[in-house]
């Protein structure tokens, strides 16, 4: 339920903030119902392609920002096609896929895996936005005509909003 | 000084020989105004700004992306002293337009995502990681003498 009183916060810049706030949608820039369908609507297009989409994100954040191989060093192969690549830049995928369909409410939904990325993985949030860019460069380069500046937009706010509620369990 | 790598320095002057800067400035520079909108206050004489396709049917930001692009191939063409290509303009936009360095970052994420869309599968992610480096040294250049 969006809260009529906005939150005047400083220019919010794309940091994952574990603070707590008492209504997440203060905190951060909150989708529209034009956000939403601009969503929905690309990610049908998406979706036909979301395998590659997500390797692509995926393989590309760690060429583009080597800091976040630091999270794979577990990892055989780490360039960009290796099996193990591609299958979690698949699993991230669908969770994000998933996420087009809860965008009411992000912060239930991510709740056990903000857990795991708190408690277990313990990544730095400030790598989400990484990813992010990388899943909007793939998007753009494989649905040029598609990705038009609002839909870009939508898809940016979005992406905001998964990195914090991602992030939510923190601290 | 910055290290280029031959394949970061070819691939640079491949993308920058490739683009259509009247093409790619209006697009990159257009997209940052919509996609993040507080970059409109420095632009307060442009005219209509009101929604996306104002943006880009507006002839001032067209102007103003392909001033961005042929002062971006200030550093193509001088790879080994960026910092020192980009002084006075630096000293530009912190004494003069007073613009937050942020913004700089901001616009390059634009540029890269609209490279990105013209050039499809050509812009793997070594492409892209040289591309963003070299950005990124052009975006550091600016800020450089903001005090």
């Amino acid at each position: 339920m969006k809260n009529s009183k906005t939150l005047r916060t400083r220019n919010f810049s794309f940091e994952a903030s574990p603070v707590k706030w008492i209504n997440q949608q203060d905190a951060a820039m909150s989708l529209s119902a034009k956000d939403k369908a601009n969503v929905k609507s690309i990610w049908t297009k998406i979706l036909t392609k979301s395998d590659d989409i997500g390797e692509q994100a995926f393989s590309r954040m760690l060429v583009v920002y080597p800091q976040t191989k630091t999270y794979f060093s577990h990892w055989a192969d780490l360039k960009p096609g290796s099996a193990q690549v591609k299958k979690h830049g698949d699993t991230i995928m669908n969770k994000i896929d998933e996420c087009v369909n809860h965008m009411e409410d992000l912060v239930p939904f991510l709740s056990s895996l903000s857990e795991l990325h708190a408690t277990k993985l313990r990544v730095d949030p400030a790598n989400f936005k990484f990813l992010a860019h990388c899943l909007l460069v793939a998007v753009a380069a494989y649905l040029p005509n598609d990705f038009t500046p609002d839909i870009h937009l939508s898809v940016d706010k979005f992406l905001q909003l998964v990195a914090l509620a991602l992030a939510e369990k923190y601290r | 000084m910055v290290q280029w790598t031959d394949f970061e320095r070819a691939t640079i002057q491949n993308i920058f020989g490739k683009i259509d800067y009247e093409d790619v400035g209006p697009a990159a520079f257009g997209r940052c105004l919509v996609v993040y909108p507080w970059t409109q206050r420095y632009f307060g004489n442009f005219g209509n700004l009101y929604n996306a396709a104002a943006i880009q049917a507006n002839p001032m930001v067209a102007a103003h992306g392909k001033t961005v692009l042929r002062g971006l191939d200030k550093a193509v063409k001088n790879m080994d002293d960026i910092k020192a290509t980009y002084a006075e303009l630096s000293v530009l936009h912190s004494e003069k337009l007073h613009v937050d360095p942020d913004n700089f970052r901001l616009l390059a994420d634009c540029l890269t995502i609209v490279v990105a869309s013209r050039m499809g599968s050509d812009f793997t992610a070594d492409v892209q990681a040289a591309f963003q480096k070299f950005l990124a040294v052009v975006v550091s250049s600016l800020g450089r003498q903001y005090h």
